[in-house]
């Protein structure tokens, strides 16, 4: 949908770390990334009067959550949308802005790579795919990227290119888990996990925590003189789940991609934040968001630059496969970084000229669909960087 | 919230919705959900149509043959019971989705061959296999001659 007077204004972000020994509690993540977002907004906890979190690692239900925080709200949400979390939560929380609930929201995700609970797991994936020795995520994904090579001619190298392009932003990156260079032989002959899907095709789990903060564009004005607006949403949950025989290289995106582009044409994004758990899943995102033709993806990362230097950067600080994965906080991890540049703060890995960029979330894993949740949003500043 | 024990294979845990497919496979019988309103075949068992939320679901039993739609050679499966037997045997998993004749998918393992042998659309027919140190059987399947 075409959003009007909702703003984003601040964003935070915790190191993201694989600790050896003893970590630290999510919820201890969870505060750190809400009060840096505060700082990076110039509000207060007070401030505050609706919260949308997810920690799949501290599943206490988000009333504990938020006492625990010490928060009176007028507005609560706890998303449970896997990776799409995050987009979903600022759709959720630009609804009730919109319609005056509450002035200021905070959307947060918070997890550690070593669960202290055991994570509850959905009935298809424990009676109907866990019985049949796959190797989780790394095997489901698999299955999608041997479809789409053998569809649509697309290659290892191709891939490779996604993986080695957001390395090369990481590289930039202080914030990213994984700064050291990667070359194409390092990719192509990497430890086969789950073939076709080998070790940098996979996202490395770590601990953290990312948020953002949201307002009225009134409020918004009062604060800052750059405010940052949602211009475009869109959301979709279990794409075409009645065909019982979908095509899994067909994403959940191609269902929202028309509204998206209302205002915003493709040419005019400066960079796009996608949800990268696997360089095939920036791939069909890509072609299904209309960048180029369905099966064009591995042409179109052939044809284009990347990197935060390049014509269509990409995760420009490395996304998830360099920026590691913080658990579900993933989707938020993205959306911190396209408020980074938007705002004009990501210093060594900063767009120039970016002033409009796109992000989406995806998430949870599905048995008949691909995957269950897709979403994506376009946020555009008053400048170009 | 589901507790697991790592020396063991995974089973699913049946519920009133599944328990006949389950009962199938353990008679040697692969049975799917059908809708006695308006005839859809479904997978995995649901407690409605997907089609016409309809909530009279019966039962039929299907060949068992189909075309493997795709297919991934897993050498880190998740389950550590999966992994030691990789580790053991030297033998990777072959993990598959599975188009059924009657245009089902199911997710399943490919047993009883090398992995090099399976291919995008080769033929496939499900095997009943009972689960080590367990007397339940899971469907697997094997490449057809
Ligand atoms: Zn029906």
């Amino acid at each position: 949908m075409q959003r009007e007077g909702v703003c984003f204004v601040g964003y935070g972000e915790t190191a993201y770390i694989r600790p050896k020994g003893e970590d630290r509690s999510p919820l201890r993540y969870m505060a750190e990334a809400i009060r840096l977002a505060l700082d990076n907004s110039g509000l207060q906890k007070k401030d505050i009067d609706g919260l949308a979190l997810i920690s799949t690692t501290h599943p206490d239900d988000s009333p504990f959550v938020a006492e625990q925080l010490g928060m009176e709200l007028d507005w609560l949400l706890r998303a449970d949308f896997g990776g799409a979390s995050a987009v979903i939560s600022a759709r959720r929380a630009a609804d009730a802005i919109q319609l005056g609930q509450i002035q200021v929201a905070v959307c947060v995700g918070a997890d550690v790579f070593r669960p202290v609970v055991p994570l509850m797991r959905a009935y298809p994936r424990v009676n109907y795919i866990e019985p049949f020795g796959y190797g989780g995520p790394n095997s489901l994904f698999a299955l999608t990227q041997r479809r789409h090579m053998a569809m649509y001619g697309t290659t290892r190298e191709q891939l490779g290119k996604i993986a080695v392009s957001v390395r090369r932003n990481a590289e930039l990156n202080e914030h990213a888990l994984f700064r050291t260079p990667m070359k194409m032989e390092e990719y192509l002959n990497a430890r086969v996990v789950s073939d076709p899907v080998r070790l940098y095709d996979c996202v490395m789990p770590c601990s953290g925590a990312a948020a953002f903060v949201m307002t009225s564009e009134s409020k918004a004005k009062q604060i800052t003189n750059n405010p940052i607006y949602l211009v475009s949403d869109g959301e979709k949950s279990n794409y075409r789940v009645e065909d019982i025989n979908t095509d899994w290289t067909v994403t959940g995106l191609r269902g929202i991609s028309k509204e998206l582009f209302t205002r915003v044409r493709h040419k005019e994004i400066d960079f796009v934040e996608i949800y990268d758990d696997y360089p095939i899943a920036i791939l069909m995102q890509l072609e299904d968001l209309g960048f180029c033709p369905k099966g064009d993806g591995g042409k179109f990362v052939d044809s284009h630059d990347l990197t935060v230097e390049g014509d269509f950067p990409v995760n420009t600080g490395g996304g998830q496969l360099s920026g590691g994965q913080p658990g579900f906080a993933g989707g938020h991890l993205h959306v911190v970084e396209a408020l980074r540049q938007l705002k004009g703060e990501a210093g060594t890995h900063q767009v120039k000229g970016a002033r409009t960029g796109l992000v989406t979330g995806i998430g949870l894993l599905g048995y008949n669909v691909n995957l269950c949740s897709w979403s994506a949003m376009i946020l555009q500043g008053d400048r170009a960087w | 919230m589901v507790t697991e024990d790592f020396t063991k294979k995974p089973l699913p845990a049946i519920t009133d919705i599944d328990r006949e497919f389950w009962d199938g496979v353990n008679n040697n019988k692969l049975v799917v959900q059908k809708c006695l309103d308006c005839n859809t075949l479904q997978f995995f068992p649901r407690p409605v149509c997907v089609h016409c939320f309809g909530e009279k679901l019966g039962w039929q039993e299907v060949k068992g043959t189909g075309k493997v739609y795709s297919f991934t050679i897993v050498t880190v499966p998740r389950s550590p019971a999966f992994r030691k037997q990789v580790e053991q045997t030297g033998t990777p998993i072959i993990f598959a989705a599975i188009d059924l004749d009657e245009g089902i998918r199911m997710m399943s393992q490919i047993v009883d061959c090398k992995p090099g042998d399976v291919q995008i659309g080769s033929k496939v027919k499900a095997i009943f296999e009972l689960v080590e140190g367990t007397d339940f059987k899971v469907p697997k399947f094997r490449l057809e001659k």
